[in-house]
């Protein structure tokens, strides 16, 4: 199992996690430059921008039930802690006393938390978004199609969601850069390998796996809950 | 006797100025509007064809070529409207277009060709759907680069 990993290296993160998280990064940035860029990459009508917010969907619901089969460290019930334990490891953090965590720590966890409800409820504005130049629209547009009112307001949230997303992520970006080179606690490298050094964490000393029939299971089931969701509501998918 | 006239032409002046001074803001924001009132016809005309692209309209040829013409004729007037005087005002045009006039020109150049190519090329739903984005490009190339969100 362990065979290219060192002797004192336990894994913290399960591959699909993994391949989630990277797949959300490279997606949202994605989101951002085809639509800056749009007639720069010859894509008036946002077709790869539609596309992408269809996958970060699909990649969101997948987390979430992943959130509940997945390997340890990936399940909410694993890292889903009281407010109040949160600020009381940010007073301890802040105060210079780093408490180790083999998986999310409590103040990072409410951080994922609020990246998944914030980039979902941008996803989701996004179907119904009419773009500015009423070239096109997100799949859901037809149902506000008559209501002006509406149709600008969506138009507005999702223009700002970005900055709201783009603040969430420098902050969770700094964090980890923190974590990684001044606590020497290697979050990022983490998340890229999986493997932390083995040390007496406070949540778990070694997480599982996950089963990748079940992360497939759970890829379809997203997938079909996406593109059946907005078609039950009388999308349509262009 | 001359303390009258000192008055009074104190208070020509005055008057003077403020006059030269309405005058020039009435120049500006006269560019200003014009522009507006061109751009404001584009909005209404590009929604048609869009509404079509999206399949929530039927294919209307004489309506996509009156968006063309709409297009066509108030693009080449655009360029004119856009006066170094005229960057502050009733305007959401951002500071970036008289940094790059040229790059900002070319737009409406381009976009008048397009129209006028798009005119010719088509012919029905088809031609319509690889052309018509090509025409409509334009509008958030400029707008996400020189208009303020």
């Amino acid at each position: 199992m362990h065979g290219s990993q060192t002797p004192h290296s336990v894994r913290a993160w399960d591959l699909p996690t993994r391949l989630f998280h990277w797949a959300l990064v490279f997606c949202i940035v994605s989101a951002w430059v085809s639509f800056e860029y749009a007639g720069q990459l010859g894509d008036p009508t946002l077709r790869w921008h539609r596309w992408n917010g269809y996958a970060i969907l699909v990649l969101l619901v997948f987390r979430i039930l992943w959130g509940f089969v997945g390997g340890s460290t990936s399940r909410f019930a694993a890292f889903i802690r009281w407010p109040w334990v949160a600020l009381g490891y940010l007073k301890d953090t802040l105060a210079g006393r780093h408490r180790a965590y083999l998986g999310h720590n409590p103040a990072g966890s409410w951080m994922i938390v609020a990246l998944i409800v914030v980039v979902m409820g941008q996803a989701i504005l996004g179907l119904f978004t009419l773009e500015h130049n009423e070239v096109t629209a997100g799949p859901l547009q037809r149902l506000i199609l008559d209501d002006e009112a509406t149709t600008k307001l969506v138009q507005t949230l999702h223009g700002r969601g970005f900055y709201i997303i783009l603040g969430l992520a420098a902050l969770h970006v700094l964090a980890n850069l923190l974590y990684q080179h001044l606590a020497k606690d290697k979050l990022i490298t983490a998340m890229v390998t999986g493997h932390k050094p083995s040390a007496a964490y406070e949540d778990q000393p070694e997480a599982t796996g996950g089963s990748p029939v079940l992360a497939l299971v759970c890829l379809m089931a997203a997938t079909a809950i996406v593109f059946g969701g907005i078609t039950l509501m009388g999308g349509r998918i262009l | 006797m001359s303390g009258r006239l000192v008055t009074f032409g104190r208070l020509a002046l005055v008057a003077a100025v403020l006059a030269g001074g309405a005058t020039a803001a009435l120049a500006q924001s006269a560019a200003i509007q014009a522009r507006k009132d061109i751009l404001k016809t584009f909005g209404p005309a590009s929604r048609a064809p869009g509404l079509m692209l999206r399949g929530e309209q039927p294919f209307d040829l004489a309506a996509v070529q009156a968006a063309l013409k709409v297009f066509a004729d108030g693009a080449p007037k655009l360029p004119a409207l856009f006066p170094a005087d005229s960057q502050t005002g009733d305007t959401k045009a951002l500071p970036l277009i008289w940094q790059e006039k040229d790059k900002f020109n070319a737009i409406f150049t381009k976009l008048e060709a397009d129209s006028k190519a798009a005119m010719t090329a088509i012919t029905n739903e088809a031609t319509f759907k690889t052309e018509m984005p090509k025409v409509l490009g334009n509008c958030g190339t400029c707008h996400t680069a020189y208009r303020a969100r």
